[in-house]
């Protein structure tokens, strides 16, 4: 990833800057296609159900001609590039959206109580935290007082999981007297 | 007896020990409902209700009414501290509050926000008291033609809110909009970009995309910054400093301006707190001294805001009580409590009951400077979660919006929805799109939609009928009005701009 110094003086070419209109008026596009195909035609005499949707689409499509049309305007200037950005730790990040995304099936496979406990120790040893300590502590305080919270006060009824991680939970829960 | 007299009584009634309880109890619960996103104050109106059962019908109301109150403003301390509104009223008020934060303001926007909406639900308060019955027949005079106005005017205000772009401003306002679409259609039952998918069938929440795409997004830039510097003053003792009485003569017009916009919108039958909050900061932009300011912490902009959304409470109940007629989900269990108890809210109730009604009416009042004590202590519980070290903090924000995205609708596939949406609010910061105008697309779009369409039904497809109606056709004007009002004033500024340099 170059600096952000260094990007902001060099110019980007076209392609690069008008990648984002020329993504929303594709998008657009074929959303209006799909959009005519796929909803049900409009009753005699009314808009029907695909009317709004299609307007919406109209309106990206506007709004796109409308932006590159702004940022044809600054070619060759810095702001094209929308400024300088924050240099970001990549790997971080791109392992932070994976757990992320990960802990999805996993709440509902393993249960809240378990997949909480993995998910904030892991984000924490993500985002820097080393001591074995701070990461167990904090992961397992942190999930009881949210199953006390919202099982306990709210009745809300979290997942338990699937298979023996049921049985899991159930004990968790018994253990915590929260059942 | 004299009106005087009955508010008095009420007043009276009001003060006693339970009563005030009551008050307090709910406004507790209603502050800590709000600022927990996924609680959304309706949910805590719906779990307060069973306890009203043995209760008198004053104390329960004025228990439901204070968990109304304190709910729609609770929200708004989780925005101003962690970027997470708790409700989609208080995203403007964390659009402001929040940057004042990360300026180092933080005592003070809590303190503002606290002020505003006990000081605006206070004045809408009084003024439900004094006009109730003529205000509720100009709120009933209004059909779809004039309510798709109103929404129109909240979408308008997506021009005040980045001026930078309006390309950017616009597609992400659409593509918003385009989201509410998701699911079966209202009006006609179709099904609409669901896939063939039947978790498709039932749409989006805009809750979900709103805490993923301000939350999560803002987690991720926020950990994941290389060589990141943290200012000492962000991590000290954080205080809340309530404004000083000078302090809110000097705000007092975005005070003034966000309780008449929030009573006048929360009067009309489902509108609500949402569309107050977005129509008055919109307005508030446009009139402003420093438009400049606003998206980057401005004061006149979170006092509006916060005063609009609990001004519109006592704009909501004037309907409820003058006519029976619920006006938001949050109303609509009141008048359930009321029926519970063998009470018919309707003009009948102010001859039948009079002193139940000025009690609720001293009550609310009551509830409003009660609030500024309830905020205080829970905005300082909260801001205790401050001094926790950022990467915890970060930790435990993912986790609640996971459990808050869950607990809209007991479904899983609402997580995918978070994180999808909470990946997509990074990326949307890291190539300068707004978030700001996609969430309001996302809320406001389906109002118009419905609104729209069942105008055009009724008016046989005639787009003529939004200009027929003299307060449809004044508020459209308005909202175009503030539309093309920045562009033209920018053309203004570098016409003068370029006069005075040539006389130079």
């Amino acid at each position: 990833m170059s600096s952000p110094s260094a990007r902001a003086g060099a110019h980007p070419p076209w392609i690069k800057i008008m990648a984002g209109p020329i993504f929303f008026l594709a998008f657009g596009l074929i959303g209006y296609f799909y959009a005519d195909g796929s909803i049900d035609p409009a009753p005699p005499g009314q808009l029907g159900a695909g009317f709004w949707p299609k307007m919406c689409i109209i309106g990206i499509l506007m709004a796109a001609v409308l932006k590159a049309a702004e940022l044809f305007r600054c070619i060759g200037k810095a702001e094209a590039e929308g400024g300088a950005c924050k240099e970001m730790d990549t790997r971080k990040l791109v392992l932070m959206m994976l757990l992320i995304v990960v802990v999805v099936p996993a709440i509902s496979f393993v249960g809240f109580p378990i997949a909480t406990v993995l998910f904030i120790g892991s984000f924490l040893w993500l985002a820097g935290a080393r001591k074995l300590w701070v990461l167990s502590l904090t992961s397992i305080i942190g999930t009881t007082f949210l199953i006390y919270i919202f099982v306990k006060v709210v009745y809300l009824p979290l997942p338990k999981g699937d298979f023996f991680f049921e049985d899991i939970t159930l004990a968790i829960y018994r253990a915590l007297f929260i059942m | 007896m004299s009106e005087l007299e009955l508010f008095w009584i009420g007043l009276t009634n009001a003060f006693s020990p339970f009563n005030f309880m009551m008050m307090l109890t709910g406004l507790t619960i209603g502050v800590l409902a709000g600022a927990l996103p996924g609680i959304t104050m309706l949910n805590a109106i719906v779990l307060v209700l069973p306890f009203t059962y043995s209760m008198d019908i004053v104390p329960s109301l004025l228990l439901m009414t204070a968990v109304y109150g304190g709910g729609i403003f609770g929200g708004s301390i989780t925005g101003i501290l962690f970027n997470i509104p708790g409700d989609p009223m208080n995203v403007p008020a964390t659009w402001e509050g929040y940057a004042l934060n990360r300026k180092g303001h933080v005592a003070k926007a809590l303190g503002v926000a606290i002020m505003g909406s006990a000081l605006g639900g206070f004045l809408s308060c009084l003024v439900m008291t004094l006009v109730s019955p003529p205000f509720a027949k100009i709120a009933l005079s209004f059909s779809s033609a004039e309510y798709f106005a109103v929404v129109f005017l909240g979408l308008v205000s997506v021009v005040v809110i980045n001026t930078k772009s309006m390309g950017s401003s616009l597609i992400c306002l659409f593509l918003g909009m385009l989201l509410g679409t998701i699911g079966i259609d209202d009006v006609y039952g179709a099904a609409r970009f669901t896939f063939g998918s039947r978790l498709m069938e039932t749409g989006i929440n805009f809750t979900i995309v709103l805490i993923g795409l301000f939350a999560i997004g803002e987690v991720l830039d926020q950990l994941c910054e290389r060589d990141k510097v943290t200012d000492p003053g962000l991590k000290e003792r954080p205080k809340v400093h309530l404004m000083t009485p000078r302090e809110i003569w000097a705000l007092k017009g975005p005070l003034l301006r966000g309780f008449g916009t929030g009573t006048l919108i929360g009067a009309i039958p489902g509108a609500g707190a949402t569309v107050a909050s977005f129509v008055s900061y919109g307005v508030e932009r446009q009139v402003s001294k420093k438009p400049e300011e606003f998206g980057k912490g401005s004061w006149e902009g979170l006092n509006s805001t916060s005063s609009a959304i609990n001004a519109s409470v006592g704009g909501a109940m004037i309907p409820l009580l003058t006519l029976g007629i619920p006006g938001s989900g949050a109303t609509a269990v009141m008048m359930g409590a009321f029926l519970l108890h063998g009470i018919q809210p309707g003009p009948l109730l102010f001859t039948k009951d009079p002193a139940s009604v000025y009690t609720i009416f001293s009550g609310m009042l009551l509830c409003n400077i009660v609030m500024i004590l309830a905020g205080w202590i829970c905005a300082k519980f909260f801001s205790e979660l401050m001094r926790v070290p950022e990467n915890i903090m970060g930790a435990f924000i993912i986790v609640f919006c996971f459990v808050g995205a869950y607990a809209l609708r007991n479904d899983s596939s609402d997580l995918w929805y978070m994180a999808l949406f909470g990946i997509g609010g990074y990326f949307m910061r890291r190539y300068s799109l707004p978030v700001p105008p996609l969430v309001l697309g996302v809320i406001l779009g389906p109002l118009a939609e419905r609104y729209f369409l069942t105008t055009m039904i009724g008016a046989n497809n005639d787009i003529s009928v939004f200009f027929t109606r003299p307060v449809s056709a004044a508020i459209i004007v308005v909202s175009i009005g503030m539309f093309f009002w920045p562009m033209l004033q920018s053309r203004l500024n570098k016409r003068r701009t370029g006069k005075s340099c040539a006389a130079a």
